[in-house]
């Protein structure tokens, strides 16, 4: 399965196969895609210096050029891979901001080193589970909008990307997203 | 909620954002008309859309990266050119930095504030740190060297670079045993008694901040979130408020952590934590994993871990680290020094050390075999139960404490160097205790029959023992009276300081000699004092008593003779003497270049007052430039929040005032005056000056409701600050009525008059040219109610004042004369008038393009008189002169 999945071939099949309306086929593909963007993301979230917000919509595209074989592929396949890689890009950045306040309620070494940085970190990584949480809720009431949500702030996608993805127009997307980041600003403020 | 709901909520809110803010209401409870439930959900979406946090203004992963810096490595900043990393802080990182500008090689560690972390709180903490290490001149704290912005606009400053290790590391690598442990240990608290006596407390000792050296020498590190025992703590409680995340809780004592208060005890229960983690290993409890109320909870109640506690296999491990005995470990751990890291470890910190002296002798003691000494209880107990009955009294107390510790720690250094007189000298130590402990014995509620008893009324009852007690230990008592003198004027009871002082001195030239460092030292005490009293006379006196000292003590340069040059220079520019003032103050200016360097704040402060004397003497331009100058030097090396900068942008605006450039004048104002409030507090006597500066500005410009509003501002402070006799409330009394008068309210004015003569007359008589003022003023109301007799009374006298006791070419010697010729014209003396005008004149010619309101004022009356007296040339001639002018 291994050696079958890595292949750009694999990855491009499973694509076509989920276009083509296999649903199930995104629960194979998915991890693949996690794989790959974890690596690529431990080593933006470690690196020192800091370009901003290119990193994960360059992150995208790259596990794109890397997974997908771009002869036999089309705009739909990219749709699919993109929305999938928001899902993996989700899953990645909550497991760290767990891990990271694991990090401090297990070790005395960070409370050594307890500073003013560490304490904005910690609190951003906080807003992250309380908006995973919120954006759950959100799927309930709107699921495009929950989409938007995770393409935008989870995988970096312009608007125009996403209006590609989500197969909708682009003035839709922005409403969309401002009504969803208004109502998530509120249950950060009220959850944090 | 449901779907069907969320989708309504959708349609409304799209439509809402689309049209104008302030409309939306009307046009939402107009759509949920009786859904008042949808509409709050609206309306706080709304508002949400109004307010959104930074992490949805960004994108996921840049919120969770680790570093959110940019690298400096291999950039310029300034001088300096990165070269890597050091450490991460919690509002900068440190560089190490070389000098590159090829003059000398110098490695330095540079600090620079984070990036995002540069609001103006942290700013200000930063350029704190810089101000504190300014202060601190000592082999074992890092240097601080210079400052400015990096290219990108962070404040940054350099300091000394140390290559070494933290205390505990040094120690297990080289596998120090527990004597030498213990020096290092005693270099410390050397270092923070030095730091203390300087008021400043370090808030932050962990090994982490207590480096040693490759060669053994310790250095103290980050003061990052170090204070000013002398003023008021407001910014502790945030440090621990915000999150606790500035200070660092293992090492932290228990009030900082439940109260954000640091003291010089926090300081020794920090030092007792390092030292025990020096001794055993580890700290004295096991916080691992806890959070901040744990943590508080456990150091509060809990005993810390005995030295002792410990069990065989990790001893013999120990000992074979440290080429020990286990048995002589065992020894130490269960010996005295278990009682000595147990008091600087005890959760009241009445019952901690009372000073880091006692701590270090206690240390000394220890490491000389002595027993370890018995702190006095008593009078812990005392102050202790008295700070809680009086909680303003504190600080007053602090101060108290500190001089205390000034003293007992000469008398260790004399305990540790002359062995013969040791006993004698802790003999000296232990009297002074007694006496402070007899001092809050008096604030015991036992013996004042439960009246409450102010720090003030300790200090006097201090006072007063003192003038019986001690006759025959003339030395104590001199230090003590001059410890007690220090402590008032610090709380500004300048006339009780006064007969303390003098007689300290007095006790002192008859014990050492004129020529002493204690009658020096005792002397300058005493000039302050007469500078605040505004007794110039008597200060000067007392600078050129200092100056002679310095002199026969030391040969050459030296920053005292520096100093006295310079002192003596300000009081007579002061006393009017611009010509000596001039003259002293570049021998100063001098001597200073070559014992400091060009930049440095000794050579900043000679700068800038050349630049006063400059004023003083109406060389406009050239004292403009002169502050200037200072004003960089001064900002390079202290940042732009500190008093000293503030103090440049007061004489920038002054000039610019005189120069009549009204605008540039009130923007210099307006800055020192926001930087006064954030420094000093809105009614500090700083502030006083800022809003006396501009409300004369505001009155120069015809702006008379604001002038007035600035100038009650002043006074009423002043009044609060100063006491109401105080000379500096004279001169506003005097400016606020010279608004009234401008504004035709004469009744008003002559009240306020009024009121300034009698302060200026009761006070010390050099200060009798500024009487002129209020004196010309009352001769202005009379004059504009026809008293012309009485009227000249005061003119003449006005004018009597400011020709002796200023320099001849003063054009307010002139502006007298004007004001008086104007009077006597109505009482017909016309030969006189004219003698005035003219010699008034003949000043503003010396001052060409000077001054020219004035000057036409002299012109204008010159027209009239020789209209009056019908000579038509001189007339013509004058009026002429005021056309060219205009």
């Amino acid at each position: 399965m291994d050696n079958f999945a890595n292949s750009e071939n694999a990855v491009t099949l499973m694509l076509n196969q989920i276009t083509e309306g296999q649903a199930d086929v995104v629960d194979q593909l998915l991890p693949v895609v996690y794989d790959d963007l974890q690596k690529m993301a431990h080593n933006q979230l470690r690196r020192e210096r800091a370009d901003h917000t290119l990193n994960t919509t360059a992150l995208v595209h790259e596990a794109y050029l890397k997974l997908v074989d771009q002869k036999n592929t089309n705009w739909k396949n990219r749709a699919h891979f993109f929305a999938i890689c928001a899902q993996a890009m989700r899953r990645i950045l909550i497991n760290y901001a767990k891990s990271r306040l694991a990090e401090k309620r297990g070790s005395g070494e960070i409370l050594a080193t307890f500073n003013e940085d560490i304490f904005i970190r910690e609190t951003r990584a906080e807003e992250m589970l309380i908006l995973d949480e919120a954006l759950d809720r959100l799927t309930q009431l709107n699921e495009r909008q929950s989409k938007v949500v995770e393409l935008r702030f989870f995988a970096g996608l312009t608007q125009e990307e996403i209006a590609e993805v989500l197969n909708v127009s682009v003035p839709t997307v922005r409403l969309d997203w401002r009504l969803a980041r208004a109502w998530l600003s509120r249950e950060i403020k009220k959850n944090l | 909620m449901t779907k069907d709901r969320w989708d309504k909520i959708q349609t409304l809110f799209e439509q809402a954002v689309t049209i104008e803010p302030a409309e939306r209401k009307t046009f939402l409870e107009q759509k949920c008309a009786g859904d008042s439930e949808l509409l709050d959900e609206l309306l706080s979406l709304l508002q949400a859309d109004e307010d959104i946090p930074d992490i949805l203004n960004g994108i996921a992963i840049d919120s969770l990266k680790l570093n959110e810096n940019p690298d400096l490595e291999g950039k310029q900043i300034g001088a300096y050119r990165i070269l890597k990393k050091i450490a991460d802080g919690g509002m900068g990182s440190v560089y190490l930095a070389e000098r590159s500008d090829g003059h000398f090689e110098r490695r330095v560690a540079l600090k620079v504030i984070k990036k995002g972390l540069d609001s103006e709180q942290v700013i200000r903490r930063f350029n704190r740190e810089r101000q504190i290490l300014a202060r601190l001149h000592h082999p074992n704290i890092a240097r601080l060297y210079d400052g400015g912005l990096t290219p990108d606009g962070r404040p940054y400053f350099t300091m000394e670079y140390i290559s070494g290790l933290p205390i505990n590391k040094y120690c297990d690598i080289h596998k120090l045993n527990t004597t030498l442990r213990l020096k290092l240990m005693l270099n410390v608290l050397e270092t923070i008694s030095y730091a203390h006596r300087n008021l400043i407390i370090h808030r932050d000792l962990k090994p982490g901040n207590i480096f040693v050296t490759d060669d053994g020498k310790i250095k103290l590190l980050d003061f990052g979130i170090a204070r000013l025992l002398d003023e008021k703590d407001e910014e502790s409680s945030q440090l621990t408020q915000a999150g606790h995340h500035i200070l660092t809780p293992e090492y932290a004592a228990p009030e900082q952590l439940k109260s954000g208060m640091a003291s010089i005890s926090s300081d020794i229960y920090q030092l007792g934590v390092v030292l025990f983690e020096l001794l055993k290993g580890n700290r004295p409890f096991d916080l691992t994993g806890k959070s901040i109320n744990e943590i508080e909870n456990i150091i509060s109640n809990r005993l810390p871990e005995k030295l002792s506690d410990i069990d065989l296999q990790k001893i013999s491990e120990m000992a074979h680290l440290r080429h020990q005995s286990v048995r002589d470990l065992k020894k130490l751990f269960k010996s005295d020094l278990e009682k000595i890291t147990a008091k600087a470890l005890n959760p009241e910190a009445g019952l901690r050390y009372l000073t880091v002296d006692a701590f270090f002798e206690d240390l000394t003691n220890f490491m000389d075999g002595k027993p370890v000494k018995a702190t006095n209880a008593t009078i812990i107990y005392r102050i202790k139960k008295y700070a809680k009955r009086h909680r303003m009294g504190l600080s007053v107390v602090s101060i108290l404490l500190i001089f205390i510790i000034g003293l007992s720690s000469f008398y260790t250094i004399q305990l540790a160097f002359e062995r013969d007189k040791a006993q004698a000298e802790a003999e000296k130590a232990s009297q002074i205790a007694s006496f402070m402990s007899g001092l809050f014995e008096i604030a015991d509620p036992g013996q004042t029959r439960g009246e409450d008893i102010s720090a003030l009324e300790l200090l006097d009852r201090g006072a007063k023992n003192l003038t019986s007690e001690l006759t025959d230990q003339p030395e104590i008592k001199a230090a003590l009276l001059y410890t007690i003198a220090n402590v008032y004027i610090n709380l500004g009871k300048y006339d009780r300081a006064e007969p303390l002082i003098k007689e300290s001195l007095a006790l002192r030239k008859n014990l050492f000699g004129i020529n002493n460092e204690e009658v020096s030292e005792t002397l300058s005490t005493l000039n302050k004092l007469y500078y605040e009293l505004g007794k110039y006379d008597s200060s000067e006196v007392t600078i050129r008593q200092k100056i002679e000292i310095s002199k026969s003590l030391h040969h050459g340069d030296h920053p005292d003779l520096a100093l006295g040059y310079n002192d003596l220079a300000w009081i007579l520019l002061e006393k009017g003497d611009y010509t000596a003032a001039d003259s002293l103050n570049n021998l100063s200016l001098n001597m200073r270049k070559r014992l400091f360097g060009y930049e440095s704040i000794d050579v900043a402060e000679s700068i800038n007052n050349q630049g006063s004397v400059q004023y003083a003497m109406s060389n406009l331009d050239s004292s403009l430039k002169l502050y200037r100058e200072s004003l960089e030097i001064r900002k390079k090396l202290l940042g732009n929040d500190h008093p000293l900068v503030i103090q440049n942008y007061g004489n920038l605006g002054l000039v610019n005032e005189e120069k009549e450039q009204y605008a540039v004048a009130d923007s210099f104002y307006s800055m020192a005056l926001k930087m006064n409030i954030r420094l000093y507090g809105p009614e500090s006597p700083q502030t006083a000056w800022s809003y006396q500066d501009i409300s004369r500005s505001k009155g120069k410009q015809k702006k008379y409701g604001e002038a007035l509003q600035a100038v009650r501002r002043a006074n009423m402070i002043r009044k609060k600050t100063l006491g109401k006799d105080h000379i500096l409330l004279a001169y506003t009394y005097d400016y606020q009525g010279d608004i009234f008068l401008l504004t035709e309210n004469l009744d008003s004015a002559a009240i306020y008059y009024n009121k300034s003569i009698d302060i200026y007359r009761n006070a010390d008589s050099s200060t009798w040219v500024y009487l002129a003022s209020p004196l010309k003023g009352m001769g202005s109301i009379l004059m504009k109610k026809g008293k012309y007799s009485e009227a000249e009374k005061y003119l003449r006298e006005a004018l009597t004042l400011r020709e002796k006791y200023l320099p001849p070419d003063n054009y307010v010697i002139a502006r007298a004369r004007t004001a008086l010729a104007k009077c006597i014209i109505n009482l017909k003396n016309y030969n006189e008038a004219e003698e005035l005008l003219q010699s008034a004149f003949s000043i503003y010619e010396k001052i060409p393009g000077e001054y020219n309101q004035s000057r036409i004022q002299t012109l204008e009356t010159l027209v009239n008189l020789y209209a009056l007296l019908r000579n038509k040339e001189k007339s013509l001639l004058y009026s002429n002169l005021i056309e060219n002018l205009k």
